[in-house]
């Protein structure tokens, strides 16, 4: 474990070296700091922030997962003939990676919010947004190091990522407005639910959802979907399915990392 | 006749009335101490008396008041229906009624048991009651010239079918209902043939149904009044003339909801009101010729829902802000009328300056047609795809109606 930890330790200065972190971190900071400056309400802000969580946020973790996987090779190359378990390494720079990532995102949104904004009525909006941004970091970074290490080519490893990215932030949601349209006369609530938890991305959008537009949800059918995310059944469920997510690319990146062949 | 004229003959005819002596001088028979019943005061009593009823408990089944009474609480009386009559019905003209707890008018299927019944009566007043527990609270029948004011009115209604309304007017003519509360009963106020009355400064309150709700009620007003929370919002219908100003419409939630349901209003004025909160800010069905001005829509579902059934509706000067969808509707055709308005979605710009944006706005959203269509897509609300089909839609409208339209959006919000 201390390996693990001694390798995540040398990662994270390493990752903050390459100055990435300090993009999120910029972006957010910035992004956040100016909505409130410029009188934005709480509400609002939370609504512009959900689009870059839900989009800048993925593509960026996603790419940075394959960059720094293909541009570690050597700094591998160099560990692996050390006496130390492969398992260890990889965990390692999983975690180097992904603990800077997380913390220069909830900063970057943390602090103009405790200058700016007021808790009042939107704990748990903010509380929500940073599960799902921590979460959406996590899956794609894992995603991403996944990819690099199936892959030997880094253009591949790259247009795997990218393509994997478009899939689940468009394509997938204009399948599922396809199928919807085509199915529109059958009961769509069950499935459109069961939908939301095969994407990460809409699984997080809907969850911002329910604490943004809750007049609207209330209404019509919405209330069908509240009735079940608003459930602890439905809140649990999300949360296992977001484990799922991060946890399956993270044991596959594993397995194949322990039997690639270097 | 001019209004100066008029008034100077109003102040005659006052001023004659209050010279012209009493024939026989007003008494004041007191409850609880020369009466052991209200029902035995009001016998005693001739017209122009005062019944006083001091503190205490009074189940006496229903009471009717024949004469022309002023009945004053002393200490909070309470009057009693016990669960299975009425409690007061009056049915002389200018009896007061002031202070008194009415409670607990029974339930029936029958008839519409009251805490204070006005029958086919003029210039009466119901001035700071209580009503608790009542089927229903204050019931006028082919009434006039009546003022229901600062009465609080709560029942715990669970049913609609077993419960009443809080305020129920039937043919009614010349009414003020002002400052009361009202909360828990089926609608908070309803009204059905009533006309030209006055209806301001209330609370309608988490009533199981509408917090308001007229039909055929021609030339009322509606103002500063509070509906909130209610079951189903406030429904308007088959009416004409109604002005309604500065009231809010807040947090009426649900799939039947709205802030405000026109349903074949004509004739009629909207303006200075504040939607918040609602599943459906204003929904139009069949309205016409209706002016929805400096109204304030913020984070409402859907702010205005019009039908391609309304015509002539002329909006402008609204602000919306926050709304999850601006406007929307169910046909390519369009008869209204949008103009002046403030949407905080609008991405317009503003190049001579003059507060108006120089590229017209577009409030109906492909994705608010949709859900119309197909309402579980709702869940794809906020999708990346959804927006990038806007903004498609924008470019080359084909599905949202192109004649819907804010020619002149305002770059800020109204302030009124």
């Amino acid at each position: 474990m201390s390996t693990t930890l001694k390798i995540a330790k040398y990662q994270f200065f390493n990752v903050v070296r390459t100055r990435w972190v300090f993009v999120v971190f910029a972006l957010f900071f910035f992004l956040t700091a100016a909505l409130f400056y410029f009188g934005e309400s709480e509400a609002k802000v939370l609504v512009s922030l959900l689009n870059v969580t839900l989009i800048f946020l993925p593509l960026l973790s996603v790419l940075f997962g394959v960059f720094y996987v293909y541009n570690s090779t050597s700094f591998i190359e160099l560990m692996l003939t050390q006496p130390i378990y492969r398992s260890e390494l990889y965990g390692g720079m999983w975690l180097g990676i992904v603990t800077p990532f997380v913390g220069s995102f909830v900063l970057g949104v943390l602090l103009p919010f405790l200058v700016f904004g007021s808790w009042a009525g939107y704990a748990g909006a903010f509380g929500t947004l940073f599960i799902v941004g921590t979460a959406l970091i996590l899956i794609f970074l894992s995603l991403g190091m996944m990819f690099a290490v199936f892959a030997e080519e880094r253009t591949v490893g790259m247009s795997l990522a990218l393509l994997l990215w478009l899939v689940l932030t468009v394509v997938y949601d204009a399948v599922v407005l396809y199928l919807a349209t085509v199915f529109r006369d059958y009961p769509l609530e069950q499935p459109l639910i069961a939908a939301m938890f095969l994407n990460p991305v809409d699984l997080g959008r809907v969850a911002l959802l329910l604490q943004l537009d809750v007049s609207a949800l209330m209404g019509y059918t919405g209330a069908v979907f509240r009735e079940f995310f608003g459930t602890s059944l439905g809140i649990s469920l999300a949360l296992v399915a977001l484990l799922l997510w991060i946890s399956i690319p993270v044991f596959v990146g594993l397995k194949r990392f322990t039997h690639r062949d270097f | 006749m001019e209004v100066g004229t008029t008034v100077r003959w109003l102040f005659s005819i006052a001023l004659l009335i209050a010279l012209v002596p009493e024939s026989a001088q007003a008494t004041r028979r007191v409850v609880g101490e020369e009466y052991s019943s209200i029902k035995a005061a009001i016998a005693a009593a001739t017209a122009g008396d005062t019944i006083l009823i001091t503190a205490g408990h009074y189940t006496e089944g229903p009471i009717y008041v024949k004469k022309r009474l002023t009945i004053l609480g002393q200490g909070n009386p309470v009057v009693d229906g016990a669960g299975q009559t009425e409690v007061f019905v009056i049915e002389a003209d200018s009896v007061v009624i002031r202070k008194i707890v009415v409670q607990r008018a029974g339930v029936s299927f029958m008839q519409d048991n009251a805490g204070i019944r006005l029958e086919k009566v003029q210039h009466c007043v119901v001035d700071s009651c209580i009503l608790l527990d009542n089927f229903f609270g204050i019931y006028a029948a082919e009434s006039a010239f009546c003022t229901i004011q600062n009465n609080t009115l709560i029942a715990h209604s669970v049913r609609e079918a077993v419960s009443g309304n809080g305020i129920h007017l039937w043919y009614c003519k010349g009414m003020i209902i002002r400052n009361n509360r009202i909360r828990g009963h089926r609608d908070g106020i309803y009204f059905e043939f009533v006309e030209s009355s006055l209806i301001e400064h209330n609370l309608s309150e988490q009533n199981l149904r509408y917090g308001l709700h007229f039909m055929f009620s021609d030339s009322c007003q509606y103002r500063w009044n509070t509906f909130r929370r209610n079951g189903a919002g406030v429904a308007v219908m088959y009416t004409r003339r109604v002005l309604m100003e500065r009231n809010v419409f807040a947090y009426n939630w649900g799939p039947s909801s709205y802030g405000l349901l026109l349903k074949e209003i004509s004739d009629s004025r909207i303006r200075f009101n504040r939607f918040i909160r609602n599943s459906e800010g204003i929904h139009s069905e069949g309205s016409s010729r209706i002016e929805i001005d400096s109204n304030l829509f913020q984070q409402n579902g859907w702010a205005m829902v019009v039908m391609a059934n309304s015509e002539d509706l002329y909006i402008h000067h609204n602000s919306f802000i926050g709304n999850s969808f601006d406007v929307s509707t169910n046909s390519r055709h369009n008869f209204n009328r949008f103009a002046y308005n403030f949407w905080d979605q609008y991405r317009g710009y503003d190049l001579d300056r003059d507060g108006i944006g120089d590229v017209p706005y577009h409030p109906v959203r492909l994705f608010s047609l949709l859900v119309q269509q197909n309402p579980p897509l709702l869940i794809l609300l906020r999708s990346f795809l959804i927006d990038l089909l806007e903004i498609a839609e924008q470019v080359f409208p084909v599905l949202t109606p192109e004649t819907l339209v804010d020619q002149y959006p305002l770059l800020h919000e109204v302030e009124f």
